[in-house]
């Protein structure tokens, strides 16, 4: 019974994902000017996406990259200055899930060497 | 104490001894180029980590237990962490509000030292993931030196009582 | 039309695919976790075709050697050869 059901949801997630694949093949990803864009020809070339008429915060974080932070790499320049509260969240989850293995396999360690004693 | 060492995997230590600096020269070099190059702190981070798991494969517990503090890297990792809300709080103190790039006109466009507070919060985060991620792993290794059966048993010092092995 | 960057990405997709299947199905637990490492090594190469190099790194520091480490700990300290239950 549990491979039956195993096998339907493998069967299941393959054909979403040829569903995927296929959906993809005919509206790849939409630009800006609402044209689709190849995904193998974007691989031959990158400067194939349309940056003309982004709106919002976007033609911020596009256009006015190098003039408001001078960093050449776009996503270090989003990750640590348009959203530096979320980086900063981010590495306090690092500590403090750190802190809390420590914590939990410490106090395991004293238990075991204290049962042995 | 030194004889307990193991000596006879010989290609898994001359593996090590070669990837070591391969290792740290790579995760050094993605932390340090993170606003011109592909990457930045958290991958620099953890590719400079991995150099504590290549010290244990090459060189046993006992290794890594001398070469490296473990209550010193805890504590570092803090230090990485004040240091970036520090980098965040310029802002306030020039007078803007949190977050703010203050010094992002300092250098060319393309140099290794350009865009103000994003390098240096890069190297902030950097640090602190490299320290967090070496103190993950040598938790994990301790753990499994601890275990019975394995190449030691209960004698190694815990960090509570001594500093990292160094007693011979 | 058929490109190599077309042939490379097939090749890698069903890599992905084939190691995703021997995960869930290998029998020992140790060459499950073996061929998770796999998995994580071909995503990486995929974040890499489709111009994304920073996840790529990410994955193949993260993905490959973080996890791999840790489970194969957690399962050593848990007692078990790598052997399936019964």
């Amino acid at each position: 019974m549990k491979k039956l059901i195993a096998a339907i949801a493998l069967i299941l997630i393959l054909g979403i994902g040829v569903y995927s694949v296929v959906y993809m093949e005919q509206e790849i990803p939409i630009t800006y000017d609402g044209r689709g864009t190849d995904v193998y020809e974007l691989q031959q070339d990158p400067y194939d996406y349309d940056l003309s008429d982004p709106d919002g915060v976007a033609a911020i974080m596009v256009k006015e990259n190098l003039a408001k932070t001078q960093a050449v790499n776009n996503v270090t320049a989003i990750v640590f200055d348009f959203r530096g509260y979320d980086t900063l969240g981010e590495s306090f989850i690092l500590l403090i899930a750190i802190t809390g293995a420590t914590v939990i396999l410490r106090r395991g360690r004293g238990r075991m060497e204290g049962g042995k004693k | 104490m030194k004889k307990n060492w193991k000596r006879d995997d010989l290609i898994v230590r001359s593996l090590a001894d070669s990837y070591l600096p391969i290792a740290l020269v790579l995760g050094f070099y993605v932390i340090l180029h993170g606003n011109i190059s592909p990457g930045g702190g958290f991958q620099g981070g953890v590719l400079a980590a991995s150099g504590v798991l290549l010290l244990y494969l090459g060189y046993g517990f006992r290794g890594v237990a001398t070469a490296l503090n473990m209550e010193r890297l805890h504590k570092l990792e803090a230090v990485g962490a004040i240091a970036y809300v520090l980098f965040a709080m310029l802002g306030i103190f020039c007078g803007y509000n949190f977050c703010r790039n203050v010094l992002f006109d300092s250098g060319n466009i393309g140099d290794l030292w350009s865009s103000g507070t994003i390098a240096l919060m890069n190297y902030s985060v950097g640090f602190k993931v490299l320290t967090g991620v070496g103190f993950l792993l040598l938790l994990v290794i301790y753990l499994l030196a601890t275990e019975p059966g394995h190449e030691h048993d209960n004698t190694i010092p815990t960090t509570e009582d001594e500093e990292g092995g160094e007693s011979e | 039309m058929i490109t190599p960057v077309y042939i490379l990405n097939t090749l890698i997709i069903l890599g992905i695919v084939v190691c995703a299947v021997l995960t869930v199905t290998a029998k020992r637990t140790l060459s499950s976790i073996i061929c998770l490492a796999g998995c994580g090594a071909f995503v990486s190469l995929e974040f890499i075709m489709l111009q994304a190099p920073d996840v790529a790194i990410a994955e193949a520091a993260v993905g490959v050697v973080l996890t791999t480490i840790i489970f194969v700990v957690a399962l050593r300290k848990t007692g078990g050869k790598g052997e399936d239950e019964k």
